[in-house]
């Protein structure tokens, strides 16, 4: 076969930028990190590592907000159980002033429960950050209220809740009605299920005036109002659980589809280095090849 | 036979021998033109006029060129006109393919798919802490810059439209210009062949022509009735022998000059390329995009919008919210400019007054895993236009080196028969100059002989 002049040079400028265009891809791979540098390098590895980029992003998403239901509820949890203490103080004081052996001052026990009562009203208008804790969704604004010796509840039924990737909805908040019994704005209380503060101020008043029978009722009443606190509690520690199980959860799948990641579009540094090895060679290799093959030739033989 | 005779033998070597070392001269110098095919002078004897006596042998009267011959092969330049047309459709399609890829897969992190994560990703955080209003501007500023996504690749897809069309014009221009060129090179070479002589420089010109249209658009080349070059154009003649007929684009297409309403059929070379982009490539990633920009609108619209949501959508002032986003195609989305100047008007509760609720932005962050273009989510849709491009590109680039490799091995078999080899056109120069110098010897040798005659005579 003939081999004329300019087939040699195009041939020979053919290879080096072909083996050129590798070397710098090989780079671009080793000093990036990664393989997948534009979607038509690898597409359906390119489509998987956005879903998985994606994903991540996600996670990241829904480990905040789990932070976020967390902190309200570790701030519920702790303000319940100081409650449920004030609630079990009342509860004794009203035992003891049931029990006729008592030597307690009616006064004293009844300035007591006011002040437990008064304590609980605090106690109700926790706020944290900013946030009342017990106001359902009308957060703004403290949501009980002393009028002419009345507790009233401005705040809603609203209970906080969001929807945590696949796990469905968790809610993490009590309005007060809740927690205290107290009816919502405008709603007539019911006799049959007063409110803590009701009972309250009805066994202060059976204290002070000595009805027995009344202070009876107060402590039935006390006793289901302290089951219901506990209960509220046992809600809100069972959801925290169920946020660390959570969060432990997300944690495992952000290492899982970060390795994931990694192994569809990290560059495989070794094979990466040693291919670059081999083109820089044939670079050599060629240009050498090509620089004696200038020198030779007959022209150069006939003078 | 006369020593005359002989001197004018070796005259006519000496002739010949320099015509040949010329054509070597020619050579060398054109070894380096792209599209010259390495001549060749192809000697012959010449006839002696009649009967040399006393013997009677009949002896041929010296040498002459008979014919300058070019290296020429008619399949390889066919088979190289197709295969320029198949590198010209895909080097085109791979770059603008490229092009459409940097738009839509513009890096890490900044296409469209994770520009949704952030968005649905900060209504989450707003859901769960309705009252900060660092989440209200949170989810402002990540819907502003996922409409800014939106629209910058809606206007850098139509800006690669435009620049098709112009590239379409400018190589339609160029086809009716070689056109024309191919058509006076057909007639010139007419006339030269009819007058009995060989036009290789035409010749040349014409292959490199014929080659630079089918380069554009594919054309194919066939021999008339009457032996004239028909350069086919899906059907019709470009040019056919010394008539070259006109293309114009017409509402983006190619149609032929003197029939607008006949659209040209191009099925390689850039123009077939071009042609795709336009309008297959292109219109699609746009469709797509305004899918994903509508669905996107009209689904958080209808959440956020409290005359659409049926629970009710209001404003962290307590007003009744309106619409999320304005415009329904992803050159047009934006954030509603009420929101853009006031992040409070951001809708996350269902009713009025109560900071507290984030029912709202749930239900938007929900969004994001619901399925609404074609069984996919928003961000799948997305993730499939990067697969898509990065195929398409993928494919090209397959194509290009197919196409490529073809036409090097035929470029290589081209360059073996046609090209020009020093070293070959250095024996050549040796052989024509002893050549000379024997001729000249010849002469020599004859005019001696003459001298001795005549001296004798004396």
């Amino acid at each position: 076969m003939r081999i004329p002049d300019n087939l040699l040079a195009q041939q020979f400028t053919a290879r080096i930028d072909s083996v050129t265009e590798k070397i710098a891809t090989d780079q671009l791979q080793i000093s990036s990190g990664i393989r997948i540098l534009q979607p038509s390098d690898d597409p359906s590895g390119a489509v998987q590592a956005a879903a998985l980029t994606s994903s991540l992003s996600q996670l990241g998403d829904q480990a905040q907000v789990v932070k976020q239901a967390q902190s309200w509820m570790s701030s519920e949890d702790a303000t319940l159980g100081q409650i449920y203490s004030q609630l079990q103080q009342a509860h004794t004081l009203a035992v003891s002033a049931a029990n006729p052996q008592s030597t307690d001052s009616s006064e004293a026990l009844a300035t007591q429960v006011d002040a437990i009562r008064n304590s609980l009203l605090q106690l109700a208008n926790t706020e944290v950050n900013g946030r009342y804790l017990f106001a359902g969704y009308k957060t703004d604004a403290a949501p009980f209220s002393d009028t002419g010796g009345t507790v009233n509840y401005t705040g809603d039924n609203g209970v906080k809740t969001v929807t945590v990737g696949d796990s469905g909805s968790i809610s993490f908040s009590h309005p007060g009605t809740a927690v205290f019994g107290t009816p919502l704005p405008g709603a007539a209380a019911d006799p049959a299920h007063p409110s803590v503060f009701a009972t309250l101020d009805t066994l202060s008043a059976a204290i002070r005036s000595g009805t027995t029978a009344t202070v009876q009722a107060s402590i039935d009443q006390l006793n289901t109002q302290l089951q219901n606190v506990n209960a509220v509690s046992a809600e809100t520690g069972t959801r925290e659980q169920q946020m660390t199980q959570l969060t432990d959860y997300i944690t495992q799948q952000q290492t899982v589809l970060t390795k994931t990641l990694s192994d569809t579009q990290s560059t495989d540094i070794a094979q990466v280095a040693i291919d670059l090895q081999q083109q820089q060679n044939i670079y050599q290799a060629t240009t050498y090849v090509t620089s004696l093959l200038g020198k030779e030739g007959l022209l150069q033989w006939l003078h | 036979m006369s020593l005359f005779t002989t001197i004018n033998t070796a005259l006519s070597g000496l002739l010949a021998q320099q015509q040949a070392l010329e054509i070597t001269g020619n050579n060398v110098a054109n070894a380096q033109t792209p599209g010259y095919h390495r001549q060749q002078a192809v000697l012959s004897g010449s006839p002696a006029t009649a009967p040399v006596s006393p013997s009677a042998i009949l002896l041929s009267a010296g040498v002459n060129v008979a014919d300058i011959t070019a290296s020429r092969n008619a399949f390889l330049a066919r088979q190289s006109d197709g295969l320029s047309g198949q590198v010209g459709r895909w080097s085109l399609g791979q770059q603008s393919l490229t092009s459409i890829q940097s738009v839509i897969a513009p890096g890490s992190n900044l296409d469209l798919s994770s520009m949704l994560d952030n968005f649905f990703g900060a209504w989450q955080q707003l859901a769960a802490d309705p009252e900060t209003s660092a989440n209200r501007n949170a989810v402002q500023s990540a819907g502003e810059t996922l409409a800014n996504t939106l629209n910058n690749q809606a206007n850098q897809l139509s800006a690669l439209a435009q620049q098709t069309t112009a590239d379409l014009t400018t190589r339609v221009d160029k086809i009716n210009t070689l056109a024309d060129t191919l058509a006076q090179l057909n007639q010139q070479i007419a006339v030269a062949q009819a007058s009995g002589t060989t036009p290789n420089d035409l010749l040349d010109q014409q292959e490199t022509t014929r080659n630079a249209i089918a380069q554009l658009a594919g054309t194919t080349t066939l021999s008339g009735n009457s032996g004239e070059q028909i350069t086919n154009l899906g059907g019709r003649a470009l040019v056919e022998g010394a008539v070259a007929n006109h293309l114009s684009v017409a509402n983006g297409q190619v149609v032929w000059a003197d029939q607008p309403s006949q659209a040209a059929t191009i099925h390689s070379g850039e123009i077939a390329g071009i042609q795709e982009l336009q309008q297959t490539v292109i219109p699609g990633y746009q469709t797509q995009l305004d899918d994903i920009a509508r669905t996107l609108a009209n689904t958080v619209n209808a959440l956020h919008n409290n005359a659409n949501n049926a629970t009710g959508a209001y404003t962290a002032t307590g007003t009744a919210a309106g619409d999320f986003f304005t415009g329904t195609t992803a050159a047009s989305i934006a954030v509603d400019p009420g929101i853009v100047a006031d992040a409070g008007q951001i809708a996350a509760a269902k009713t009025a007054s109560t900071p507290g609720d984030g029912s709202v932005a749930n239900a938007i962050a929900q969004v994001a895993k619901q399925l609404l273009i074609g069984n996919q989510t928003l961000g799948q849709a997305a993730q499939g236009m990067l697969g898509q491009i990065g195929t398409a590109v993928q494919s090209a680039q397959t194509n290009l080196q197919a196409s490529q490799a073809l036409q090097t091995q035929v470029q290589t078999q081209q360059a073996s028969q046609s090209g020009v080899s020093i070293d070959e056109e250095m024996s050549n120069l040796l052989v024509y100059q002893h050549a000379y110098e024997a001729s000249a010897h010849v002469m020599s040798v004859a005019n001696d002989m003459l001298s001795t005659f005549l001296s004798d005579m004396h």
